[in-house]
């Protein structure tokens, strides 16, 4: 944990600099008081304050101070990865896809990973996702989601064919 | 006792069976929109809004005040059970809510908040009869510089929320600040921090900061842990709240309503601030500022009834001079115009049926409210006997297809996600993710009230010490941030006495 | 992971021939079009706004008076000063099933950064209906009884405060080029929204600013607002007391347009067909109604005159836009 925070006192460090940076680029656009840039540039020195103690902080204090854990052990670490790799395809697929079918590739990968490896559960849970997000949003509410291939066949408005 | 002739009128159209059944109707998609992990109100009227063009306007107006309170409420259930808050005013709901839900007395803190608001509604509906006249002069008063004395007030009191380290709450609070100023500069017209991105020139949306850190941050990090969330759910009892509840209750309760009330009077302001300057205050006044945060149950019914309160409060400056008290009223508004009616000091006069029908219904809708929801409580806590593998799933499709109807953005689907890491991160080092929401909310309000104080000064702070109600705010503003540095230094003289 | 590859391949290899058959039908009938499925009327802003009302009564129109064949589903694509939406109507390039609504923005959007790269001589106009105009006005209690007064004050070195929504919204055009005209200077002062620019107008905290008159006239009525000027070539029947800036020698004319635009590359047949269903949109008694609810002028510009106003518009406003600082960089 020690160390971990003083990675993380590091980055924001660091972030809170690039943003300090950008927002200094930004032209002045008022007559009175503060322009556009005055906040993110003063929020962003604040920032830089709080992560530097916390930097400091995390160096200084013994690391009995701090919970041991952070790290997560390798199987955790995996299912977490899991879920993320779900998030991108989902959000890479959701174009040409549409959404009812990547949000039903998202569900089959987090059932299992939150612990059911039976299959007809998975691909049951996956369809009812698929017709679930089109029926209740799509027909029902008329959300205008995205569909993707299935533009023609699942048409959100009109008849259904 | 003219208005009181006229809430009767009120009555007698709002009882029309039409309306009650739209009433009913508003309420009931309300709540199950709202209950929606992901979903909260802003979603749900912008899903509904479009379809109810076409109803009568005093109709269509009751169904969306149905479903605006139905949603709103439906919020508090996710708040509760699953930590998910549906809108900024319901995150202060989570702090305490959530953790009585995992002591197992989530049943106990959704009646809690039902009465409270229950409570609430009824007496702001009555103030707004009694006094909105008077009351909206005072709003009036309010420009930027007093917008801005109020908003630092809040500002100075986030950081206090969370227990744990001030450092990391200062940190957070600074991060979500920076955060709320991306977007299109409406002082100047300028793009900044956008990264030329046309979908981040409105700003990154409150919604997707909030379902991203509590909703879907927590189940990565339930993911990690695979632990089922150790609720107790086998000492469930029951919704009512016993004699003690409400003996901790009662005082949060009365204060979160009229704290609510006046606050949602002040166009701009609304039931976020309400929500947490009551939890602030309770916090402050309680004789046990430790319970809080661990599921204390002051700190669920005192901004539970100043966050219903201020929805009365808000339809002050809406129905008497057709300004919108808050976002919602701000799209009820457009929905007035959508139908034809003109908005304005005239509509008590001009369309006193429709005023009143709706100001009326409004308390039909806490009462239908109230009944279904002490009737649905055990039905709703059944949500956390879903096993892990099912919920987490539907957390996350719900979250997903919630922020996209929003604004039918693919764009905030994928901040989404990557906010839901920010928040997985954020729990994993202990970072508090309340302050960070709120100042999301909180930082474009200050820096537009500090910044158009000091064009109309023409950049001269005179107009910060010159004016009556602003200089009031920011002393009490100081007193908030001075508070706890004062309790400091009493309790460290008496442990001084005791050892001496 | 290669067989699923394979069999979407094969999915949207069907779905295309059989689209582009559908679509292939089209030029065989020759010049007349029929829309064969639902038309998205996609609005560039959220609900509740102007551009908004506007399409949701041209839309159900369509719908009711069956004008089209086929439903006008509604689509809401807020975001980046409608830089968001315009992007996703630009995407259904040659495809006429896709409406758009546009107002003054959607014009500036394209001057301004908001919109990088789509401006709307990208897209295919079909008509303008609409113009909405602008009132300027006072809170009761002021001591500007006129606009006289009030550029009179502005040129004594008064801080004059005109409140309204963003730099390089409408209203801060509107505020530019008066002053530009009359050759006075105004502290313009930006709030979020008309709600809150009022709010401020009634406090007393700002001296006076602008709207579109359904916003504004029951508080005229009321006696909580007065007006100064109108913004418009003629005077409207509603305030028939009120002059217009051209009357005091200030010329400016300055409105709102309600049209409807579609994607680029639409056939020509589709945008003939549009226009006439237009025309009778305009001719409805519900359209009639809330072109007098709204107090505004209706007015037919068929897709050439709608692009020309488009232009001109855009070439009035840029110089202004530039002056404001928020001009797109080259």
């Amino acid at each position: 944990m020690k160390r971990a925070e003083q990675v993380l006192g590091l980055v924001l460090l660091l972030f809170a600099v690039y943003i300090g940076y950008e927002s200094s680029l930004i032209e002045a656009g008022a007559e009175f008081g503060m322009g556009p840039g005055f906040m993110p540039f003063w929020l962003s020195v604040g920032l830089g304050i709080t992560a530097a103690a916390l930097l400091f902080r995390a160096v200084a204090l013994p690391a009995s101070r701090f919970a041991t854990a952070f790290y997560p052990e390798k199987a955790g670490a995996l299912r977490v990865i899991l879920v993320l790799a779900g998030y991108l395809l989902a959000i890479v697929l959701m174009k040409p896809l549409g959404m009812p079918i990547s949000l039903a590739i998202l569900t089959a990968i987090t059932v299992p990973v939150f612990g059911s490896r039976n299959w007809k559960t998975i691909a049951l849970t996956a369809v009812l996702t698929l017709f679930g997000v089109y029926l209740v949003f799509g027909r029902w509410l008329g959300v205008p989601l995205p569909m993707g291939i299935l533009e023609e066949v699942l048409p959100i408005y009109g008849p259904i064919y | 006792m003219e208005a009181l002739q006229q809430l009767m009128m009120g009555f007698s159209i709002a009882i029309t069976p039409v309306n009650l059944l739209y009433c009913l109707l508003g309420t009931i998609a309300g709540t199950i929109i709202g209950a929606l992990p992901g979903i909260g109100p802003s979603a749900g009227i912008s899903i509904l809004l479009p379809l109810t063009f076409g109803v009568n306007p005093t109709s269509a107006m009751i169904l969306m005040a149905g479903i605006y309170c139905g949603a709103m409420y439906g919020g508090t259930i996710t708040s509760v059970l699953i930590n998910l808050p549906g809108e900024a005013s319901s995150v202060m709901t989570t702090l305490d809510g959530y953790q009585m839900a995992l002591q197992g007395r989530a049943g106990t803190a959704l009646g809690m908040a039902a009465f409270g608001s229950f409570i609430a509604g009824t007496v702001s509906v009555i103030l707004l009869m009694l006094v909105a006249v008077p009351l909206v002069k005072v709003a009036l008063s309010f420009g930027p510089p007093e917008y801005f004395a109020l908003m630092l007030m809040g500002l100075t009191t986030i950081a206090g929320l969370s227990g744990g380290s001030a450092l990391k709450a200062f940190l957070v609070t600074f991060l979500g600040l920076l955060v709320s100023t991306a977007g299109m500069d409406a002082l100047s017209g300028h793009p900044r921090l956008t990264f030329d991105f046309p979908e981040l020139l409105d700003g990154v949306n409150f919604l997707v900061v909030a379902v991203g850190l509590f909703g879907i941050g927590e189940v990565l990090y339930t993911a990690e842990k695979t632990m089922k969330l150790e609720f107790v759910t086998t000492t469930i009892k029951g919704v009512w709240p016993n004699r003690e509840d409400w003996r901790l209750s009662w005082k949060p309760i009365t204060r979160g309503t009229f704290m609510g009330f006046i606050v949602g009077v002040l166009p701009g302001a609304g039931g976020t601030i309400a929500s947490f300057l009551s939890y602030a205050t309770e916090k402050k006044l309680s004789r046990h500022p430790e319970r809080f945060g661990k599921g204390a149950i002051e700190g669920v019914a005192g901004p539970e009834s100043a966050n219903n309160s201020s929805t009365g409060g808000a339809m002050v400056p809406l129905l008497t001079l057709g300004i919108p008290g808050s976002g919602t009223t701000a799209i009820m508004l457009g929905a007035l115009m959508m139908f034809g009616l003109q908005p304005g000091p005239l509509l008590f006069q001009k369309n006193p049926d429709f005023v009143w029908g709706v100001i009326a219904s409004m308390y039909i809708g806490n009462v239908m409210l109230l009944i279904m929801n002490i009737g649905c409580i055990p039905l709703f806590v059944k949500i956390l006997k879903i096993p892990n593998f099912l919920l987490m799933p539907l957390i996350i499709v719900f979250s997903t297809v919630g922020v996209y109807a929003v604004d039918n953005s693919p764009f905030d689907v994928g901040l989404l996600y990557i906010f839901s890491i920010v928040g997985y991160l954020m729990r994993k080092f202990d970072l508090p993710p309340a302050p960070l929401v709120l100042s999301v909310v909180l930082g474009p309000m200050v820096e537009r009230a500090l910044r158009q104080s000091l064009s109309m000064s023409l950049g001269s702070y005179d107009i910060f010490y010159t004016r009556p109600i602003t200089v009031g705010l920011l002393l009490l503003a100081f007193a908030m941030i001075l508070w706890p540095a004062v309790g400091w230094f009493r309790d460290r003289r008496r442990r001084g006495a005791d050892a001496s | 992971m290669k067989s699923s590859v394979c069999i979407i391949r094969v999915i949207v290899l069907a779905l295309l021939t059989v689209s582009s058959a559908v679509l292939s039908m089209g030029p065989a009938e020759a010049a007349s079009f029929t829309p064969n499925r639902p038309i998205e009327f996609v609005i560039f802003a959220s609900p509740g706004g102007g551009s908004s009302i506007f399409a949701e009564v041209v839309g159900s129109i369509m719908e009711k008076e069956k004008l089209v064949p086929v439903p006008v589903p509604r689509v809401y694509k807020p975001g980046g000063s409608q830089a968001v939406g315009m992007a996703y109507l630009h995407e259904k390039k040659g495809i006429p099933y896709y409406f758009g609504s546009t107002s003054n923005s959607y014009v500036t959007a394209g001057l301004t950064g908001a919109s990088k790269t789509i401006s709307h001589k990208d897209f295919t106009d079909i008509a303008i209906l609409a113009f909405d105009e602008m009132v300027i006005m006072t809170r009761t209690e002021s001591p500007y009884k006129t606009f006289e007064d009030l550029i009179a004050a502005a040129k004594a070195g008064k801080n004059i405060k005109w409140g309204g929504s963003n730099v390089g919204g409408s209203d801060s055009i509107l505020a530019a080029m008066i002053g530009k005209a009359a050759g006075v200077k105004f502290n313009y002062i930006a709030f979020q929204g008309g709600g809150d620019v009022n709010a401020a107008l009634l406090g007393g905290h700002i001296d006076v600013a602008s709207a579109n008159p359904t916003e504004v006239m029951q508080q005229f009525e009321g006696k909580t607002m007065r007006p100064l000027a109108l913004a418009a070539e003629q005077r409207v029947a509603e305030l028939k007391g009120l002059r217009t800036l051209k009357e005091m020698g200030i010329n400016v004319v300055f409105n709102t347009f309600r049209g409807i635009n579609a994607p680029p590359g639409i056939p020509a047949e589709a945008v003939a067909y549009y226009e006439q269903v237009t025309k009778k949109v305009m001719d409805t008694a519900a359209f009639k109604k809330y072109i007098s609810d709204n107090f505004m002028t209706p007015k037919f510009l068929n897709s050439v005159e709608t692009r020309k106003r488009y232009d001109k518009f855009a070439q009035e406003t840029s110089i202004i836009l530039r002056e404001l600082g928020v001009v797109k960089k080259k």
